[in-house]
């Protein structure tokens, strides 16, 4: 046990190393797994595309006898949706990372707190009503998703809160009693809307399929600097793990660092589920599968799940997307299936360990 | 006391499962007797030499018809097509929510909807015969038919299915000219559209289902076999399943010539799908064949009925568009 009342599974001075080789493979994944989709291109051809693209070097790089189709294939389909995939699964990572130690409870995942839920019923109010507005490149469906989101979690924090507190267990019911009653409204849209039911149902599908790099660009800002911003939360993540009580003896504003991690969560979640719909599993398990390896700091817990995240992402999108070519799973099936049992595998590995 | 509450509980939760059973067995005695005066009632005047019929849909389901239906149900779309195709219009008591085709079909009551069919009302209607999509659900059927309805099931994605459909529906209802009169226009108008096109270059066709995530037609579908029938290639067809989520890279990749789609929403128009990442490669987008069926077109190339012969019309003439000037 350190000093946190947290227990320690790795050295602290190896943080910086953990993050260093993570950060590799996921640069490593993302080189590797832009080279390999169903498309017959040869490795060193989409090497050539990409640097092609990138300042200065594209002076040295000749691209003028590869077919057009493959530069459409590379860098407006394949690059932008690895790219997205690193973004989202970083997202939910390391928001459900932060809410689990948040609310101290291990069932916390961005969408049991409502987020899920609001942004599809904010999509389907766009849907349904046919809203079209589009601001900075995002569609009419992406901003309401949005905005549903952040209302929800709003709706959700102040039913739970409390006598200027938000006891968790409060939180965590009317999370989902909000969840259920907006599922409710939007089911009833469906059956009276039955022309719009498709696009509905597809949406909350999720998918990384087909975005290119106009929604890729406009989140990837935002969402950075979400994850940065939450970066700046650890200390006082850690000191909530050891009580509220004590932490705010020892100075913590909890209710304050409780709507700051609650707000910054659900915008980086919400700026995802916007491009990509619901993709489920991924907030949930790979906090857990990094807290089992890595312990429960937060200064290590939340960078490593966002970068495991994104590996995890991409790699389960690479089976979506190859492996009954030309048909695609869909990403969620993908990540439940592996996630799982590689999941339940750490749970029983720990258990012998302890 | 924990006991006694326990007691207290099972009890009036046996006093609830009887009356259940009892409510549930003593309507069923109530219906089969009404349908018994009701079939002592209407007795033959004459003797109608189709009638009865024992007719088997291509689930497996035998039903014996025992006059000529005079109360029809259809709750599909395709099959309504047929029926009214049949002369048997002012038969039909009841439609779905997706009948919409002929014009009469949409002043039919409706009693079923994509929440389900209205099986009280189909019940209370009496019909004769019910003609239902697919299988159905087992319940349901179970329930029509122990109320006396027969009950049939028809699936069809191909030309040849379609017109068997027809065939059966018309032994079925009596109308065995008709349904032959109606299988050969449409098999005469088929062989002409395949005459049109045999001497066309072959043209790599993609059709679009949906586009979030990409799905297309794939082997098996109803519209693979009208891109066929036309003389195209359908680019999907190497795809498990009739409606696969299709892989944008290979989309690309195979390089469709004519991209075909319907227009299921407000904001689907050639422009926006012109204007997908990754799609200006494509030689349907450069050479402007991006075709979207609107309104009735929609209906007619996703709906294996009747007007099938028209609907491979306007997917041909989609596809070469010089051969129907």
């Amino acid at each position: 046990m350190s000093k946190d009342g947290i227990k320690l599974k790795i050295n602290k001075k190896r943080y910086g190393l953990i993050i260093l080789v993570l950060s590799l493979v996921l640069v490593l994944s993302i080189g590797f797994f832009s080279v390999i989709g169903t498309a017959n291109i040869r490795p060193l051809d989409v090497l050539r595309i990409v640097l092609s693209k990138m300042p200065i070097i594209n002076k040295h790089i000749e691209i003028e006898d590869l077919p057009d189709s493959y530069e459409a294939i590379i860098w407006t389909i394949r690059l932008p949706r690895v790219l997205l995939g690193v973004l989202v699964g970083a997202s939910l990572s390391m928001a459900g990372a932060a809410f689990q130690g948040l609310f101290k409870n291990p069932m916390a995942d961005p969408y049991v707190i409502g987020i899920s839920s609001g942004a599809a019923f904010g999509a389907t109010i766009a849907i349904v009503f046919g809203i079209n507005i589009s601001i900075l490149n995002i569609s009419s469906i992406s901003i309401f998703a949005f905005i549903g989101a952040l209302a929800a979690v709003f709706l959700v924090v102040n039913m739970a809160r409390f006598n200027h507190k938000i006891p968790t267990t409060t939180l965590l019911l009317s999370g989902i009693a909000t969840g259920q009653f907006l599922t409710a409204i939007m089911s009833l849209f469906m059956v009276m809307n039955s022309k719009d039911l498709a696009k509905i149902v597809y949406w909350t599908m999720g998918t990384l399929a087909g975005k290119g790099w106009k929604p890729l660009v406009s989140i990837s800002i935002p969402s950075i600097i979400s994850m940065v911003l939450m970066n700046f939360f650890v200390k006082d993540l850690n000191i909530l793990l050891t009580g509220e009580e004590s932490a705010q003896s020892l100075g913590v504003d909890v209710e304050r660092v409780k709507t700051y991690i609650l707000i910054l969560g659900t915008f980086m979640v919400s700026m995802s589920v916007s491009i990509s719909g619901i993709i489920g599993f991924v907030g949930l398990i790979i906090p857990h599968m990094v807290r089992l390896v890595l312990g429960a700091d937060h200064k290590i817990l939340l960078p490593a799940s966002a970068l495991v995240g994104g590996i995890f992402m991409i790699s389960a999108d690479l089976v979506a997307r190859t492996v009954i070519s030309p048909m695609e799973l869909p990403v969620g099936i993908i990540t439940a299936l592996f996630g799982g049992p590689f999941f339940l595998y750490l749970l029983r590995a720990s258990r012998k360990q302890a | 006391m924990r006991k006694f509450r326990g007691l207290v509980f099972f009890l009036l939760l046996m006093i609830l499962l009887s009356s259940v059973a009892c409510t549930g067995k003593s309507g069923l005695e109530n219906e089969t007797k009404i349908e018994d005066i009701k079939s002592g009632e209407v007795q033959p005047i004459d003797e109608d030499k189709n009638f009865p019929i024992e007719i088997e849909d291509i689930f497996g389901n035998k039903e014996t018809i025992e006059k000529e239906p005079m109360k029809i149900v259809s709750l599909a779309p395709s099959n309504t097509e047929t029926l009214f195709a049949l002369g048997l219009g002012d038969r039909v008591i009841g439609v779905s929510s997706y009948c919409d085709y002929p014009e009469e079909a949409k002043s039919k009551e409706i009693i079923g909807d994509l929440n389900g069919n209205n099986l009280e009302r189909i019940i209370e209607l009496n019909p004769d015969l019910v003609l239902i999509y697919g299988y159905g659900n087992e319940d349901e059927n179970r329930i029509m038919r122990d109320a006396g309805i027969r009950v049939l099931g028809f699936r069809s994605e191909s030309v040849d299915e379609i017109i068997h459909d027809i065939e059966t529906i018309g032994r079925a209802t009596g109308r065995t000219t008709e349904a032959e009169e109606l299988k050969e226009s449409i098999m005469a108008k088929r062989d002409a559209i395949v005459q049109l096109v045999k001497d066309e270059e072959e043209v790599r066709v993609f059709y679009e289902i949906w586009h979030d995530p990409l799905m297309g037609a794939g082997k098996g579908s109803f519209m693979d076999e009208l891109i066929n029938l036309s003389g195209a290639a359908n680019i999907a067809d190497d795809a498990d399943g009739a409606y696969p989520q299709y892989d944008l890279e290979q989309l690309i990749e195979r390089d469709p010539e004519v991209y075909l789609s319907a227009h299921d929403m407000e904001d689907k128009t050639v422009e926006a799908i012109k204007s997908r990442p990754g799609y200006q490669v494509i030689t349907a987008v450069k050479n402007n064949r991006v075709h979207l069926f609107y309104g009735d077109d929609a209906n007619l190339v996703s709906r294996p009925g009747p007007r099938i012969a028209e609907a491979l019309e306007i997917v041909a003439r989609a596809i070469y568009p010089q051969l129907f000037e």
